[in-house]
């Protein structure tokens, strides 16, 4: 390969040559072998023909990585020194050590592989890493299925086959070509599902969706986070009993293009505007619903979807509440990423004006406001079980003006952290200080709820 | 119809042979082990190494075991330290030509060198003096390493290098995004993955976002190489990188689980590894260095750090130096 290239002078040249490599997957379907194999076999072996099909060997679905998920995470994985911009996941991270560093909206997967154990109230309890997020099953990074819910709460997708590409359409059909948000996705005719939103003639998608960008007459965007549509199903399910293609149309959100980042001085808001619950119902199907839920009880009847606008009093609530004992806040500085809404809307021209990391949108909820999955819960993982934003396990989140941890010198406050140190329970709370919530903080459920 | 594909097949064989013709054979890769204690091979994932050429040694730095262990030249570990938690969140390590050994922690935004004896006895946290403004705020190093009497101390992110003397003072400094002519938002975005100083004291490094390698001369004189695909010699997602006496530039690909050698002139020259699950195979390589003819390669899926021996049996055709 003769590509040596003198730069002194040219390095602008450098830079024009490969200015699109930021944006990788740039909305849609990146280059085949950034991901796919080609011309290299599993272990190097001659890729044979005729009778000898046995050296016809590549990795599953000719993927760059073992599996899927490992495919995605060979650029989405990081060491913690190198932690932010499009990393979700922090490889050296380890329980009372190197804290998960990736602060993204849906969290860092890294939480799935630690494990605390801590005693409550005198019993030994254990906090399972897979307690903690979507156990996306990914051999080259130690993800492993969940060996408690063989199918996702709510629904019957099989825990053995949860990767990335279950969530996220790594081929990025669905786009949205106008400014009402209509998605689509091409489809050769007779190829298989064939729902509403696919066409046999769309636009092609020219950049991300997921960051506010528009569509034109002739090109469209893609979907919020390159997220599945109507018809969407992974090959590596198909065919299981029980499962169905998605139903529900990608969710309406637009992220600031910076929100890889601690959020100490500021938050990272990412604008959800609806569908979000609907979506994760594609799976989820019957979690939070008042008439069937996956464990046969009834506990789970919390609303979440787009039609479950606050409502006056817990509108009233989340606007006003600051922290423990302090109702006292006003709707235009009520916002916290910590508990986010939807905002009720499509209009992604809107959305974008909300999505900023630099505190300038502190405004809270309206009547349009509606509480969604992510209100509570984290798309890829958290520090807590069940994927929680904040743990519900303990009575106070901070303990005397700091948060709790096993290392903690206040040793009452030792029990609070459930087994992680202060640095850790603090990486929940994206490096916010301990110091924005009450001294004796209790359950963020009352963001909404105000009952401390 | 069966021997009509066949034929097809074999034709288009032929013409992709022909097409792209192999680069002379001039290096072949053997695996070697990998680096083990008595219990077996030590299951890392992605950590950091350094090699103490001096005394055929071999360092890794595991930011999640917490501690730094010293392996000999036939792979087994020999000593460690920093698991006493004396380090606090361990990122890197780098040894000195006097043997001295520097420990690089980080917490969240701030961090801290420590120089250590041969034993790794923490001897002095170095007290950063001298340092310019742009290297006084937003100058978190994410790696060291030593070359000549200088440490380099790597913002990896801020693509910032700052080198000192083992007491921490200030030297020179290097803005490879100002240099490379990055804009703000292009460093942002990109930053480097690999980095290691060669023979001559020149600034080897990897942007995998524009499938490139760059090498920076002390003087700031830059060239680059690297062109993306999954074809031999192309980039993926690449990595490490370093170099050896001769001048050979070996460069990992996460994504294509193989290191490639470049010659001097970064012309390629052969490649090794490869995706699977034996043990001379690689799974996602990351970091890795090189001493000698030994190459030491950092991968994941727990499957530790791979040690390979490169035999160059005649020089290659564009290489000026070494023999």
């Amino acid at each position: 390969m003769k590509a040596a290239k003198s730069l002194t002078a040219a390095a602008v040249l450098t830079l024009l040559a490969s200015g699109s490599a930021f944006a990788y997957h740039d909305g849609g379907v990146a280059y085949c072998d950034g991901c796919h194999t080609m011309h290299n076999s599993s272990g190097n072996k001659a890729m044979g023909t005729g009778s000898n099909a046995t050296q016809l060997k590549g990795v599953t679905y000719l993927l760059q990585g073992s599996d899927q998920s490992s495919t995605c995470l060979n650029c989405h994985a990081t060491t913690s020194a190198k932690a932010g911009s499009y990393h979700i996941m922090t490889t050296d991270a380890a329980a009372g050590g190197t804290v998960p560093s990736n602060y993204t909206p849906g969290g860092d997967f890294a939480w799935v592989k630690e494990t605390f154990n801590y005693n409550s109230h005198g019993t030994p309890t254990t906090s399972l890493g897979e307690r903690h997020g979507h156990n996306v099953v990914a051999a080259d990074f130690g993800i492993t299925p969940d060996s408690t819910l063989s199918t996702a709460p709510g629904g019957n997708y099989p825990a053995a086959n949860l990767a990335c590409s279950s969530c996220h359409d790594p081929h990025g059909k669905y786009r949205i070509v106008d400014a009402s948000g209509t998605v689509q996705r091409p489809v050769v005719a007779g190829t298989g599902y064939n729902g509403a939103n696919d066409v046999a003639v769309s636009l092609p998608i020219n950049g991300s969706g997921s960051y506010g960008a528009a569509p034109t007459t002739t090109e469209a965007v893609g979907v919020y986070r390159l997220l599945g549509g109507p018809g969407y199903l992974p090959d590596s399910v198909a065919g299981v009993a029980g499962i169905q293609p998605f139903a529900a149309l990608p969710p309406y959100a637009v992220a600031p293009a910076t929100y890889n980042r601690s959020e100490a001085s500021t938050d990272t808001r990412v604008a959800y505007g609806t569908g979000m619950s609907e979506w994760c119902a594609n799976c989820h199907t019957n979690i939070h619903n008042s008439t069937a839920n996956y464990d046969g009880g009834t506990s789970l009847i919390h609303p979440a979807s787009s039609d479950s606008t606050l409502g006056a009093n817990i509108l009233a609530n989340y606007n006003a509440y600051v922290s423990s004992g302090n109702f006292g806040g006003t709707v235009a500085g009520a916002y916290t990423s910590m508990v986010p809404f939807e905002e009720g809307t499509n209009n992604r021209a809107n959305l974008a004006l909300h999505s900023v990391n630099d505190g300038s949108q502190k405004g809270g909820a309206d009547s349009n406001s509606n509480v969604m999955c992510l209100s509570c819960h984290r798309a890829h993982a958290s520090g807590w079980d069940s994927m929680t934003r904040w743990t519900n396990k303990t009575e106070f989140l901070t303990v005397a003006g700091a948060y709790p941890g096993t290392d903690s010198t206040n040793t009452s406050a030792q029990s609070y952290g459930l087994g992680r140190t202060m640095n850790e329970v603090q990486a929940t709370f994206y490096q916010r200080p301990a110091t924005v919530y009450a001294t004796y903080q209790r359950s963020l459920c009352n963001k909404c709820h105000a009952k401390d | 119809m069966y021997k009509i594909y066949r034929g097809m097949l074999l034709s288009l064989i032929f013409l992709t042979a022909m097409a792209s013709p192999a680069p002379a054979a001039l290096f072949r890769a053997a695996y070697l082990y990998t680096l083990s204690d008595f219990n077996g091979a030590i299951p890392y994932n992605w950590v950091n190494l350094a090699v103490d050429r001096r005394d055929e040694e071999t360092y890794v730095a595991d930011p999640a075991g917490r501690s730094v262990r010293v392996f000999n030249d036939s792979g087994m570990e020999v000593y460690r330290f920093g698991d006493n938690g004396d380090f606090g969140n361990i990122t890197a390590v780098a040894v000195a030509d006097s043997g001295e050994i520097f420990v690089l922690s980080r917490s969240n935004a701030s961090y801290a060198v420590t120089r250590c004896d041969y034993r790794g006895e923490p001897k002095a946290r170095l007290a950063m003096k001298g340092l310019p403004p742009e290297y006084a705020t937003d100058f978190v190093p994410d790696t060291i390493c030593w070359h000549g009497d200088r440490l380099y101390l790597v913002d990896r992110n801020t693509m910032k290098v700052a080198l000192t003397d083992r007491e921490g003072s200030f030297g020179s400094g290097y803005d490879l995004g100002t240099i490379l002519g990055f804009s703000k938002k292009q460093i942002s975005e990109s930053g480097m993955v690999g980095f290691s100083v060669d023979n001559e004291g020149d600034l080897l490094f990897t942007v995998p976002v524009f499938f490139s390698a760059y090498l920076v001369t002390p003087g700031h004189q830059v060239r680059s190489f690297g062109m993306r695909g999954s074809t031999p010699g192309k980039f993926n997602i690449v990595s490490g990188i370093a170099s050896d006496e001769r001048g050979n530039i070996y460069v990992a690909d996460t994504l294509r689980c193989v290191v490639m050698i470049f010659d001097r002139d970064f012309s390629f020259q052969a490649e090794f590894g490869f995706r699977g699950l034996e043990p001379g195979n690689l799974i996602a390589p990351m970091e890795l260095v090189v001493n000698h003819d030994r190459v030491y390669v950092a991968q994941s899926r727990a499957r530790g750090v791979s040690v390979y021996r490169v035999f160059q049996t005649q020089p290659s055709a564009t290489s000026t130096k070494g023999g």
